[in-house]
Order: structure tokens, then C-alpha cells, then sequence
């Protein structure tokens, strides 16, 4: 079984379109969703959730009135300002640190995990996908792509499926780590402009920095050339190979406001030029 | 006690070693591998860390020797360690002697 990885450094090149047409180019696969912060490959997917459950992580205080003094020790110890002066804990600004917990003379601050998310297992039209989504601000997320992608293993084994294909965070935080640590491959997608090439090569540190297999693909390669040949130099100096290029196609955008990939779409440049990259993929990682 | 029951208990025992990372058990996780459970007590198992890198192996193989070595009827606990970059250390101290080893 291979596992490969897609993300992007910087977020928007179009590193979840390209996840959704290999999912349809790979014909059965597992699919993971660990952009979890944001998560919408579902929105190319389309699944058909058989299996959700709720994700905790983390630890958050709350002070029993009953109990409190209002002696202020908590407040004092309290580094992110997260007790109010009524004596009342701002879920969002706790972090969870325990510390008026442990500072409390009356014990009146009890700690409990709090709902940060669900996760799912569904049946898409690219094969079985385990997915998840974060609640608005919050954290952990680390976390839950730990769990989508061993969820996605194990369903992957459970089915004799040979390929997962996860969808990664963007960025080069806890979400990007946990989701290549172990992977087979990862791919990055980047764009022809500076904060894509700034981010892409942040990206390959990272990678590169667990010893993982790196390739790049150059998305909307042709909208700046001279910064695609930065980016290509850069490839060149650091010894990765680019799996390919995509021309800028607007055909793109009119497919996803659909909901549907440009793969779907018969002979658009995009598409050929990504059937060709999923080749070589085929060719050079999954041999 | 039968070997099976027995078996029953070894998988009840890995039930509850849970991983801090998902929150889920290592046997939802599909953690253990290839359990042996046999009529004299012995138990062989292989135990496969999500990740080469994987931060809470050592934690976890701890809280698998001492779980199923806890359990009456098993009179020892073997613990091959696959899919992890430090396995031949962690398997050493797992299989130091029967109780012992992990930091779990």
C-alpha cells in the first residue's frame, strides 16, 4: 500500500482540485481529507457519510461557581487572560494549560474536553474517503489528521485497496507535519507567483526534513513565466524532480462551481496536462 | 482458563490502551498485528506504530506489555516491533522480561 500526499505550502494553488482529478484518475482508491482546518474536497467528492463521530482534543478549564472564592489566583496565573473579572473562563482564549486548575485553593476549576470536531467515513464517487471538520476556532488539528489518515489506513487494508491519496493542509504547521510524517510521497503543488514560490520551497524543507520523497507540480504554470522558471531552478538546485506543469485553464473554475473535477471535462488543457502528471505518478511513484 | 478466553482478554486488555494522539484504541487503529495467545500463557504479537516517526511508540508498547502482562494465565509477552525507525530498541526493552521494559 503507498500513501501519497498532497499539499502545497502556500494555500489556494489549486492543490485540492488536483487531489479530486487523481482520485478520479486513480479509480478506487482511499481518499483522506486532512485539510481539516478547512475542508473541502467533499465539495468534489460528494459523499455519502456512513460513519460520523465526534473528535475531542485538548482540555478546557471551567470554574464551578458554587465552589470559587473569587480569590484572583487563577486570574493571576492565567498567561492568556482567559478568566474574565466575573470569574468565568473565555472558551476561546483558554489554551488548556491547566494551570488554574493546579492553582485553584478550593479546587473550583474542573478541566474537560471539549467538542472540537467530527469526523467521517463516506463513500464518494472516488472510492471510500475518511474527512473531518474542525469546529469555528478550534485548535488540535494535528491531532485529527493523525486520526483521518490512520482511519483511512485501516480502511484501506480492510478493502485490499493499494493507494491513498491524502489531502494535506497548506502551510508547513502541526497540520502539514502530521499529515506527511511516514508518507510514501508527497507532492506540492505551487503557482508561478512569489508567495508561491517563498511557500513551496518551505514546504520542500519540511518535507526533506523527514526524509520523505518530494516531487513538485507547477499549477497555472504559464501566468508568470519567469517566476515558474524560479521555480524550476530552484527544483533543479535542490535535486526534485517537477512531475509536470498545468496550463492556466478557466475551464478549471467553471467545472468546480459544479462541484465537478476538469478531468471530467474531455480535452481542456488542464486536464491533459494533468492526465499526463497522474502518468508519470503512475510511471515513477506507484511502480 | 481456556486459550480462548484468554485471547478474549489479551484483545480486551489492547482495547484499552488508547493512543493520546487520535483518542482511539490501538485496536481500532489496526495498531497490533499477527496476536498468538497460546495454551501455556505465552503471547506473541506484533505491534505496528502508525508512523516510522511515530512520537508515542515507546509510550505505547510500555502500556501494551504491562496491560496484557497483568492479565492472569499469561506467563509471558512477546513484542515484535515493525514500521518503526527505532524498532530493534524499543523491542529490546519490551522484551526485556515479562513484566518490565516501556516507559508507558
Amino acid at each position: 500500500m503507498k500513501e501519497i500526499v498532497i499539499i502545497s505550502g502556500k494555500g489556494g494553488t489549486g492543490k485540492t482540485s488536483l487531489t479530486g482529478c487523481f482520485g478520479l484518475l486513480a479509480e478506487g482508491n482511499v481518499m483522506a481529507d486532512c485539510d481539516v482546518d478547512a475542508a473541502d474536497l467533499h465539495l468534489l467528492a460528494h459523499p455519502e457519510v456512513w460513519h460520523e463521530e465526534e473528535f475531542s482534543g485538548g482540555v478546557r478549564a471551567a470554574i464551578d461557581p458554587e465552589l470559587c472564592t473569587q480569590c484572583g489566583a487563577c486570574v493571576e496565573a492565567c498567561r492568556f487572560n482567559a478568566i474574565t473579572t466575573d470569574f468565568q473562563v473565555d472558551p476561546i482564549a483558554c489554551e488548556g494549560c491547566a494551570v488554574c486548575h493546579y492553582v485553584c485553593p478550593v479546587e473550583a476549576v474542573e478541566l474537560h474536553e471539549p467538542l472540537c470536531g467530527h469526523w467521517f467515513m463516506s463513500e464518494t464517487r472516488f472510492g471510500p474517503m475518511v474527512h473531518a471538520a474542525l469546529l469555528p476556532g478550534e485548535e488540535n488539528s494535528g491531532r485529527l489528521v493523525a486520526l483521518v489518515r490512520n482511519q483511512a489506513k485501516v480502511l484501506a487494508q480492510e478493502r485490499n485497496k493499494d493507494l491513498i491519496l491524502v489531502d494535506g493542509a497548506p502551510g508547513v504547521g502541526c497540520p502539514v507535519i502530521s499529515s506527511v510524517t511516514g508518507a510514501d510521497h508527497v507532492l506540492v503543488v505551487t503557482e508561478p507567483s512569489m508567495s508561491g514560490l517563498h511557500d513551496m520551497e518551505r514546504a520542500v524543507q519540511l518535507v526533506r526534513g523527514f526524509h520523505i520523497p518530494v516531487s513538485i507540480i507547477i499549477n497555472k504554470h504559464d501566468i508568470n513565466p519567469e517566476i515558474g522558471g524560479q521555480i524550476e531552478a530552484l527544483a533543479d538546485s535542490l535535486g526534485i524532480k517537477v512531475l509536470g506543469r498545468i496550463a492556466y485553464d478557466p475551464s478549471v473554475v467553471k467545472e468546480l462551481v459544479h462541484g465537478r473535477c476538469v478531468v471530467e471535462n474531455g480535452e481542456t488543457p488542464a486536464a491533459e496536462d494533468i492526465r499526463r502528471i497522474w502518468k508519470r505518478i503512475q510511471e515513477t511513484i506507484l511502480t | 482458563m481456556t486459550g480462548e478466553s484468554l485471547t478474549t482478554e489479551v484483545e480486551e486488555a489492547l482495547a484499552k490502551v488508547i493512543d493520546p494522539e487520535t483518542g482511539l484504541s490501538i485496536m481500532r487503529m489496526n495498531l497490533i498485528h499477527d496476536l498468538e495467545v497460546n495454551s501455556g500463557g505465552a503471547v506473541n504479537l506484533v505491534f505496528r506504530p502508525s508512523s516510522p516517526l511515530c512520537p508515542m511508540a515507546y509510550a505505547l508498547g510500555g502500556a501494551i506489555k504491562k496491560g496484557i502482562s497483568s492479565l492472569n494465565g499469561v506467563s509471558s509477552v512477546r513484542i515484535r516491533v515493525e514500521n518503526f525507525n527505532r524498532a530493534d530498541h524499543l523491542e529490546s526493552i519490551l522484551n526485556a522480561d515479562k513484566t518490565g521494559g516501556g516507559t508507558g
